[in-house]
Formats: C-alpha cells, sequence, structure tokens
C-alpha cells in the first residue's frame, strides 16, 4: 500500500507551516467515514486490515499536524534534517538565561498565593511564546533549517514548562 | 461503506438482507442483551418475561451445568463459595492484585501457575473469563431465541477505562461463549449512542458512568455525525459495590462482635446494605433488622443523611476524575452541554444531587440508565453489521490509559499517551546500550506513572538476532499498534538488518492461546464434530466475503487499475478459491485465502491510494461508496 505520501497530501492541505485548520477537520471526518474500521466490521480480514492501517495513519496525520511543534518538526524531517531526540539542549546563553528565569518564575507562581490563576496564566503565557516561535519557524524552515532546527528546541523548552504548569494543575485537583 | 465492495450508482445492489446483531451489556451487577428490531433498539426479556440478568452464575457439581442469573443470586447466601458474583472486578487481574481486593469476596482463589487466577467451586476450578463466558452464553442464547437466527456478531460493551488485559479477557470470554465480537464498545459511548446525541446539532456532552463496580467519565463532542470521544477518565475500582461494603463496615459497627466474619454472614450482609441503598434513593430512612443464624444481631434505623456521609467519599473520588477529564478534554463545565447519566448507582441521591451543583444543570433523563448501555451497543451493531443504511454515524474513541515501554532506569517512555485517538500505529526507536549485544528485552506497561514499577505490565518480550555492532548503532523500532477495540499489539524490528519480533500483548495477565483453545475443547458444550463443522463454516464465510470483495472491485476498477495480466491472474485465484470454498478442507480454504490476500495486496493498495483521492476530491463518500 503506498502509505508513505506525506500527511500534507494525505490529507489535502499545501505543504506549508500554516495550516487550515477546518480543512483538516472537514478532510479527517471524511478520510475517517470512509476507512474507519466500523465501516469494516464484516469485511473480509484484508479489508479489515487496510482499513485498521489507513485509519490509524489518518488518526496519526490528524495529530501531528494538529500541533504546532509536531508540524513543525515533520516539516523538517520531510526535507530530510535530522533532529535528534527530544532533550537535545540548545547552546545559547541568552536563551540558558530565560529557560533558568522562566523555571523560577513557575516555581514561585506554584508556591504563591493563588497558585490556581497563576498557573493558568503561565500556561497561557507559555503558548503564547510557543505561537510566536512558530510564526518565526514558519519564515524560516525553508531558508535555514540549521536556525528552524534551533526554533523548535525552542517551542519544545516552552511546551515542557506548559506540561509541567499543566500538571501542577492537575495536582491541585 | 466498503472499499473493496464497491459497485457503481444505480447497479443493482445484493437484494436488501437483514443481519441477525445484538448489544450486550456485561455489567458487574446486572446484564442486558439488545437488539434493534424494525428500527428500534429495544432489550430482549428471557422467557419469564426478564429483561435484567443478574451477572451471577452458581457452579454445581456432578456435571450439572452451571445457573445463571436470577435463581443464582437467589442461592447467594445459601451457597456462597459456588455462586459467583461481581465478577467484572476480577477480570484481568493477577493472583498477586487479587490479594489486594480478594478479602471482598467469599471464594477461594486459587493459584495455579497460569497468569490467572482460579476459583474453586463444585464444579472445578474456574477462571473469571470462564465465568463472564457463561453470563455471554446465557445472553447470546436469548437473543438467538428471540430473533429467530444466529447472530451475526454482537457489541459488548466494557468500561472506557479498563486496560489491555480486562478488554482482552473480555474478548477471550466472548470466544469461550462462541460469539463473534464486531466490536468492544466504551460503555458511556455506548449510552451517547443511545441517548441519540447524534440527532443533535453539533456540541460537547458530558457521560457520567457510575456502574456497580466501576465509573468511567467521557467527554465527546459531536460534528457532522461524527462522535469524537475528547477524554475519558476513570476507575475499573470504583463503584456501587464500594458504597455497599461501606455500608457493611457500618452494619458490622452497629452489631459489635467478631473481626471475622464467615463468608455466608459476608454475604448476608451485603445483601442486606444493597437493599438499604436501594430503600434510600426514594425513603428519607429504612429501619433496619439484622438477623442472621445465631450471629448477634442488630435493629435500628438509618437515615439518608447517614449513608450520605458514609458514601460522600466515594462520590467525591468521581467528582475528581470529571475535573480531570475536563481538563484533558481542554474544556470548562460551561462548554458541555448535556450530561448523560448511566450506571444503577447514578438512581443514588447524593450522586445526582452533586452532578446537577457541579454543572449548575440537571441530567438528562428519560432512559432507564441500566438499560442505555445494551441500547447503544445494540444500535451500534445494527450499524457495524450493515443493516443501517443512513448510519453514517461514526465513532472514534480514545485510549484511556498511556501505553509505553521500560527505560533505563526503570523509567516509563511513554509512547501513545492517554486520550489517544485509535485506532493507532507508532514507532519509537531504540538503541542497543553495549557492544555486540544481539538480544533486547522490551517490556511494555500501561498507565500514567513515572516509573515501570508503579504501572501495570502488560507484556515482556524479547527481541533476538540483533546483528553484532558497537553500542549505540543498532536501531531498533518498536511499533505499537490500538486497534478499534482498544487492544494492544507490538511489533519490533531492527531496522539495519531487518530482524523482525512480533508479539500481541497478553502474557502478563491474560490466558495464552493455548489456555484459550484448551478451554474451547474442555467446554462439553462444543463436541468435536460441532467445532469442527464450526471452523469450516467460519472459513467458508471468510472465504465468500474474499471473493464477493474481489469480484466487486475488478467489476468496478479492474480495467482502469490492472494490466490484462494482473487481472486474468487474480481471476484465476478467484474461481480456485470458490472452487476450494465449495468442499470441506477448512484449512485448504484457510491458506487460499492467505494466498488470494497477498496476491492481491498490491491491487488493494492501488484502490486505496484512489480512493483517498476521490474522498478529498470533493466528492461524497456514498458517490465513490456503495451507491444507492
Amino acid at each position: 500500500m503506498n502509505l508513505t505520501t506525506n500527511y500534507f497530501e494525505l490529507f489535502g492541505l499545501p505543504v506549508s507551516y500554516s495550516i487550515d485548520r477546518r480543512q483538516l477537520s472537514q478532510s479527517y471526518r471524511s478520510l475517517q467515514q470512509q476507512f474507519h474500521p466500523d465501516r469494516f466490521a464484516t469485511a473480509a480480514e484484508q479489508e479489515r486490515r487496510i482499513s485498521l492501517q489507513m485509519a490509524s495513519r489518518v488518526n496519526e496525520g490528524n495529530r501531528v499536524l494538529r500541533d504546532p511543534i509536531e508540524r513543525a518538526r515533520y516539516l523538517l524531517e520531510m526535507e530530510g534534517v535530522d533532529l535528534g531526540t527530544d532533550g537535545e539542549t540548545l547552546r545559547d546563553n541568552q536563551f540558558l538565561l530565560e529557560q533558568i528565569e522562566l523555571r523560577e518564575q513557575l516555581e514561585e507562581v506554584q508556591h504563591g498565593a493563588d497558585p490556581g490563576a497563576g498557573l493558568g496564566h503561565f500556561v497561557e503565557q507559555m503558548e503564547q511564546r510557543i505561537r510566536q516561535q512558530g510564526e518565526q519557524f514558519s519564515q524560516q524552515w525553508q531558508e535555514s533549517s540549521a536556525e528552524a532546527k534551533k526554533t523548535i528546541q525552542r517551542m519544545q523548552f516552552f511546551n515542557r514548562l506548559h506540561r509541567q504548569a499543566e500538571t501542577m494543575i492537575d495536582d491541585l485537583i | 461503506m466498503a472499499l473493496l465492495q464497491i459497485s457503481e450508482p444505480g447497479e443493482a445492489a445484493a437484494p436488501h438482507q437483514h443481519h441477525l446483531a445484538a448489544g450486550i451489556d456485561l455489567g458487574t451487577t446486572n446484564s442486558l442483551v439488545a437488539s434493534v428490531r424494525s428500527g428500534v433498539a429495544e432489550t430482549l426479556q428471557d422467557p419469564d418475561g426478564e429483561h435484567i440478568l443478574p451477572s451471577v452464575v452458581q457452579y454445581h457439581g456432578d456435571g450439572e451445568s452451571p445457573t445463571v442469573g436470577l435463581s443464582a443470586r437467589n442461592a447467594a447466601v445459601g451457597d456462597p463459595l459456588n455462586t459467583l458474583a461481581s465478577i467484572k472486578r476480577i477480570m484481568g487481574k493477577s493472583v498477586d492484585e487479587l490479594k489486594g481486593i480478594g478479602g471482598q469476596y467469599p471464594y477461594s482463589f486459587i493459584e495455579t501457575g497460569s497468569s490467572v487466577p482460579r476459583i474453586e467451586t463444585a464444579a472445578g476450578l474456574v477462571s473469571p473469563i470462564e465465568v463472564s463466558a457463561e453470563i455471554l452464553r446465557n445472553l447470546g442464547e436469548r437473543a438467538v431465541e428471540t430473533l429467530g437466527g444466529d447472530l451475526e456478531g454482537v457489541v459488548i460493551t466494557v468500561p472506557a477505562y479498563f486496560d489491555d488485559a480486562q478488554r482482552q479477557a473480555t474478548k477471550d470470554a466472548a470466544k469461550l461463549a462462541g460469539l463473534n465480537v464486531l466490536r468492544l464498545l466504551n460503555e458511556p459511548t455506548a449510552a451517547a449512542v443511545a441517548y441519540g446525541l447524534d440527532s443533535q446539532p453539533e456540541g460537547i456532552h458530558a457521560i457520567y458512568d457510575f456502574g456497580g463496580g466501576t465509573f468511567d467519565i467521557s467527554i465527546l463532542r459531536l460534528t457532522r455525525g461524527v462522535f469524537e470521544v475528547l477524554s475519558t477518565g476513570g476507575d475499573a475500582m470504583l463503584g456501587g459495590d464500594d458504597m455497599d461494603h461501606q455500608l457493611v463496615e457500618w452494619m458490622r459497627g452497629q452489631i459489635g462482635g467478631e473481626d471475622e466474619v464467615s463468608p455466608s454472614l459476608l454475604k448476608y450482609l451485603l445483601t442486606e446494605a444493597r437493599l438499604a441503598k436501594e430503600a434510600l434513593t426514594e425513603a428519607e430512612a429504612v429501619e433496619l433488622q439484622l438477623q442472621y443464624g445465631d450471629y448477634p444481631g442488630w435493629q435500628g434505623s438509618l437515615t439518608r443523611e447517614q449513608f450520605n456521609r458514609l458514601v460522600d467519599p466515594i462520590v467525591q473520588r468521581s467528582m475528581r476524575i470529571v475535573r480531570r477529564a475536563l481538563r484533558d478534554a481542554g474544556v470548562e463545565r460551561d462548554d458541555v452541554a448535556e450530561i448523560v447519566l448511566v450506571g444503577g448507582s447514578t438512581r443514588v441521591p447524593l450522586v445526582r444531587e452533586s452532578i446537577e451543583t457541579f454543572f449548575a444543570r440537571p441530567p438528562l433523563q428519560g432512559i432507564d440508565p441500566e438499560r442505555v448501555v445494551s441500547l447503544g451497543a445494540a444500535i451500534q451493531a445494527d450499524i457495524l453489521v450493515g443493516n443501517n443504511s443512513d448510519g453514517d454515524l461514526l465513532l472514534l474513541d480514545v485510549t484511556p490509559l498511556s501505553l509505553g515501554l521500560e527505560i533505563m532506569g526503570g523509567m516509563t517512555e511513554v509512547v501513545i499517551p492517554r486520550n489517544t485517538t485509535i485506532p493507532v500505529a507508532r514507532a519509537q526507536e531504540f538503541t542497543t546500550f553495549k557492544d555486540g549485544q544481539t538480544a533486547m528485552s522490551i517490556q511494555v506497561v500501561q498507565g500514567e506513572r513515572e516509573m515501570v514499577a508503579d504501572n501495570r505490565s502488560l507484556a515482556r518480550f524479547e527481541l533476538r538476532g540483533i546483528p553484532p555492532m558497537v553500542a549505540g548503532a543498532a536501531r531498533i523500532r518498536v511499533t505499537f499498534q490500538v486497534d478499534a477495540d482498544g487492544l494492544l499489539s507490538v511489533a519490533a524490528q531492527e531496522e539495519n538488518s531487518g530482524v523482525q519480533a512480533e508479539i500481541e500483548v497478553r502474557p502478563s495477565y491474560g490466558l495464552s492461546d493455548g489456555e484459550v483453545e484448551g478451554m474451547l475443547k474442555d467446554s462439553y458444550r462444543f463436541a468435536e464434530a460441532d467445532r469442527d463443522a464450526r471452523m469450516l463454516r467460519e472459513q467458508q464465510v471468510e472465504a465468500e466475503r474474499t471473493v464477493v470483495a474481489m469480484e466487486a472491485a475488478l467489476q468496478h476498477d479492474g480495467d482502469e487499475l490492472l494490466s490484462a495480466e494482473e487481472r486474468t491472474q487474480l481471476e484465476q485465484l478467484i474461481s480456485c478459491l470458490r472452487a476450494t470454498a465449495a468442499k470441506d478442507d477448512a484449512r485448504a480454504i484457510e491458506q487460499l485465502i492467505e494466498k488470494t490476500n497477498r496476491d492481491s495486496e498490491f491491487y488493494a493498495a492501488r484502490r486505496m491510494d484512489r480512493s483517498v483521492h476521490d474522498a478529498l476530491s470533493g466528492k461524497s463518500v456514498d458517490e465513490i461508496g456503495e451507491g444507492e
């Protein structure tokens, strides 16, 4: 089966960092309507297997294209850039300082007077930073994959803090 | 909707045939079977007019068949060791895990070396899977008798929060009962279907499912006929039974006396507790008269307020899980349009009050909360066998628990996070850490904790034959596939050499394939001849499906997508398969189906690519689907 077509092609979208979310949702629904294993519950074994593979791929593509960081990584991977592992650090002193400051800030908020509101605000802040980096990525990925890779690493850092803050909110509950 | 089974619009379709299918709610306390008849889903009754089948099985000596249902439940006090109830709570549990909860059960659990515990009964050792199979068999037979024919398949509901071992155990039970499982459906999703929320405009809904033994919450979003589960949460060990046990503790405090209670006294108190709980749904207070045998008795009253205080921690625990599910779904409580209540425990007034306070609106009522799940399952079964011509309702469910692998230091590396839409396949790459390392052990776990030891081990498997390389040079790709039933299979491959190891995840807590086969053989209901006939029939049906699908495909686009030579080859395969299927060699048919599938794979791929393009190029699914 030719499952090698890229996710953009699968969903009928142009290869680009900025995507039309409505188009993505629409394509997602029509592809699942057609390929989901529920449509093949009594079909021949081969059809069931193909449908499982296809529906899995559609779900995975939907997840990757919807997520700002995964989408960026995917674009670079399509270009053949090796992104290494998630934890790779960035050698950028200014960013290093910023990281330390943000970590301290998160800790202060967590032990502050109103952790619920503070953490909520922190989460929003991180989402905004990820968006900003995303805009930058969208400008640079076709020009310089090295710079684009650094941008992804920044996004991943903000995302880790985002997740930590969310876990802290969960613990408040 | 079909992929290979495509016919041109206007072309004569196969004569409309009504397929028999049923939905089964296999509950902790009670079970039901339902089916869609003349377009309406209804629960099916037994000859005595009872719809609800108590999930209780009584085993007898002397080769007598076990009793299932009401009469078994009535026998519980007199024959506590042979009368098995609330078995759903120990489905998929290991012997060790039972040590924590086994005390609530009066049965004798026996360790046999199998990873599945056995219970000692008058009829010998039985596993929880076999007990569930008795309940399923009873309901399956009821459906066959009521509907007047063999079932093409059933949809069986499971708590959304059931893990892989519990789902696999349920599927194994169905297999033992001789039922073809079309799908394992999550209970909350089934309830949403039953309420016809899909006929509403778009919206977000919460399904609060508090049953006898399990608690589930699901947040769903509906968009144009597609039901997407956004998040699900729950506790497979939290239910109305816990309220009963809380009440029993209280009763024992009132009675005073010994710390140890006999199994039959425990059964007696549990029954009294359940009756008191049910009475307090309407009444503000109940009078209790506890007297059993020679034990000291107690007489007094229990008010609803007292009862509420006893069970409040249980209800509050469920509300904490609701909050987390909302967070996981990324929605606020005000976004929720409708709240659906499922399960007998939602009859408890405190539960309703807590929900109404939390969401600031009353939950939906109308369908009996004890029947709603089986009705939804029946509707889904009807769609899956293809009876519902306008059934473009599609359910997209999620994994309830994160799936991961053990990495160095006993840490869990999550491969598929919880609340990922299924089916899903995801790969992760690993490498060797020693020079010349040729084997690697991989442990698969399910759960949310950082340390492997705190999660549930699903399986441990080994990848052997890695070509010796320096440390870090091997690239081992481990692929997790979760199917639409929420069941996991794992494959691992070394990328440089192509060495492959594939396993099905079941060893840690489930029955091995051998054990399942053994139980099937032992089952005296399947005489050998029956079994062979059944296997032959299954292969013939599969062959017929393959032939029909291939012929329809060839007729539709064989000329376009195949060369003349390719087409001739496929046509030869089809006639060969048809001839073989007419004879009675099940094994030969099976082999030929496999060959046909292999040899036509390339054609299926071409058709798949084309239908992706068609799906996106604005053609409606129906135009490229069966066509009316």
